[in-house]
């Protein structure tokens, strides 16, 4: 079975498929991870990706819903409670967590739109899998300040984790990831990683700041996002692949339709809770909960929490907004 | 000198071992997290210093505890005290965050005799709110309107 095979925070990811071709996205989508040569190992996480027809599917019956965003939901099996099954229209994935392997399972609705297939169905499935070994996501964006300090910048879709970020690079920040942490234990030390891919950036902010953005490599991606290779433009690739022990910065961004950018401190607990909101999964087993709780406890120990009001200047004038931050 | 010794008819709590407690700013901010139910609940300062005498066993009944929340914030009122902290008591059982048990009260030496504690008000837990449901963050509302719009 054609195969692609990388490491991945401290995993060994295999990727199969009953089509080379369906791999290609994936090739794509974990550009920056060096694929491997080496047969995989028993710990290696696998993901198969088949053609629908081959799903068996347990009836709605058997199915207790976990989660349900739109049409992506997640489902346990009550008479195999360790099998979890994600729905996402054209696509279903059949995950086997503790033995670290899942299967999707795909019609041709799915292939046609392969960015929504990598970056959500698929990655769904692996963040389920990395879960299980302690590998625990976190929905936040990552830059590194001038003078060397860490920041997250956390919210729910649409808060403008993507555009802040981008724009603390124009500013001069090291811009690490848009969208995905990954926090883990080694050795009982706290580390968190950006998950090294493309920034989706939205089309008007693409174009407003054209001028700056000169040289930016930039994909359509669906709707109205762009795939723009944002480590590349702003050369944070090795920054982004080193691991981190705490945060000092974390940022909660809400856009609004206002001229000026403003700030204002947010309470340790607040900025807690919201960072649980925004662990993907937080619910999922126990014992990962109580772990993923600690870790996050742990990074955030000395961190300085703000809430971010978003204006237009952070597009006319990125530098003034992060000299408001720094 | 007071003794935590309890009353023969006063229940001795302790802290339920899932109730994760976490000090963010000493004696004036805090959080628990119910690891059973994912509730998540936010302690001012009189509410960190009962929950801390209950955890580290220091006090384990009202009537110990009223004490040593009358001594640590300097109130004259001991009927104050007691009906707080009996109040307090109250909503830790309702939320399932305290048990009974049959051991006698701990008299382990307290670690707050020594500290200046804030101005007083009623003990407050607050559940701020539930992170129980299972959540699928990052793209997929995207991916879900781009499918509904083919």
């Amino acid at each position: 079975m054609p195969a692609i095979q990388f490491h991945f925070h401290g995993l060994l990811i295999v990727i199969e498929a009953d089509e080379a071709q369906w791999l290609v996205h994936y090739e794509d989508y974990f550009r920056a991870y060096v694929p491997v040569a080496a047969l995989p190992t028993t710990d290696a996480l696998r993901i198969e990706l088949r053609a629908s027809h081959l799903a068996k599917r347990p009836a709605e019956s058997q199915l207790e819903r976990l989660a349900q965003t739109g049409i992506v939901s997640l489902w346990r099996a009550a008479t195999e409670p360790e099998t979890l099954w994600l729905y996402a229209g054209a696509t279903t994935f059949e995950i086997h967590p503790s033995s670290g392997r899942a299967t999707g399972y795909l019609d041709e609705a799915a292939l046609a739109m392969p960015p929504i297939l990598t970056n959500t169905y698929s990655l769904f499935a692996l963040l389920l899998l990395l879960r299980w070994r302690g590998v625990y996501h976190l929905h936040a964006a990552a830059a590194q300040l001038p003078d060397g300090r860490s920041c997250w910048i956390a919210g729910a879709q649409r808060s403008g984790k993507t555009t802040l970020v981008t724009a603390l690079g124009l500013a001069g920040w090291k811009p690490l990831a848009d969208d995905s942490l990954l926090l883990t234990w080694r050795d009982e030390q706290v580390v968190w990683q950006p998950m090294r891919k493309a920034f989706h950036l939205g089309n008007d902010v693409l174009e407003r700041w054209q001028s700056r953005l000169t040289g930016m490599n930039a994909q359509p991606r669906y709707l109205d996002r762009h795939s723009v290779a944002a480590l590349e433009f702003f050369q944070t690739q090795e920054l982004a692949a080193q691991s981190y022990a705490t945060v000092d910065l974390v940022l909660f961004p809400q856009v609004q339709p206002i001229t000026r950018t403003s700030i204002a401190p947010l309470a340790t607990s607040e900025a807690l809770r919201r960072l649980a909101e925004q662990s993907t999964f937080f619910a999922l087993w126990k014992a990962q909960t109580a772990r993923q709780w600690q870790a996050l406890l742990k990074a955030t120990t000395t961190a300085q929490c703000l809430e971010l009001i978003t204006g237009e200047d952070l597009l006319s004038a990125p530098e003034r907004v992060a000299a408001l931050i720094a | 000198m007071q003794t935590n010794a309890p009353q023969p008819d006063e229940a001795v709590y302790v802290t339920k071992a899932q109730a994760s407690f976490t000090e963010l700013l000493a004696e004036r901010e805090a959080i628990i997290l119910d690891l059973d139910n994912l509730h998540y609940y936010t302690l001012n300062a009189p509410a960190i210093f009962l929950w801390k005498q209950l955890g580290e066993r220091v006090a384990q009944t009202a009537t110990t505890l009223a004490r040593r929340l009358a001594s640590a914030f300097n109130l004259n009122d001991d009927t104050q005290a007691e009906r707080d902290v009996r109040g307090f008591l109250d909503s830790l059982r309702s939320f399932g965050l305290i048990e009974t048990t049959s051991a006698p009260a701990g008299a382990t030496a307290s670690v707050f005799e020594k500290l200046t504690f804030a101005a007083y008000e009623t003990p407050q837990l607050r559940l701020s709110n539930s992170l129980s449901q299972v959540v699928l963050s990052g793209s997929s509302t995207i991916a879900t309107a781009a499918i509904a719009t083919g």
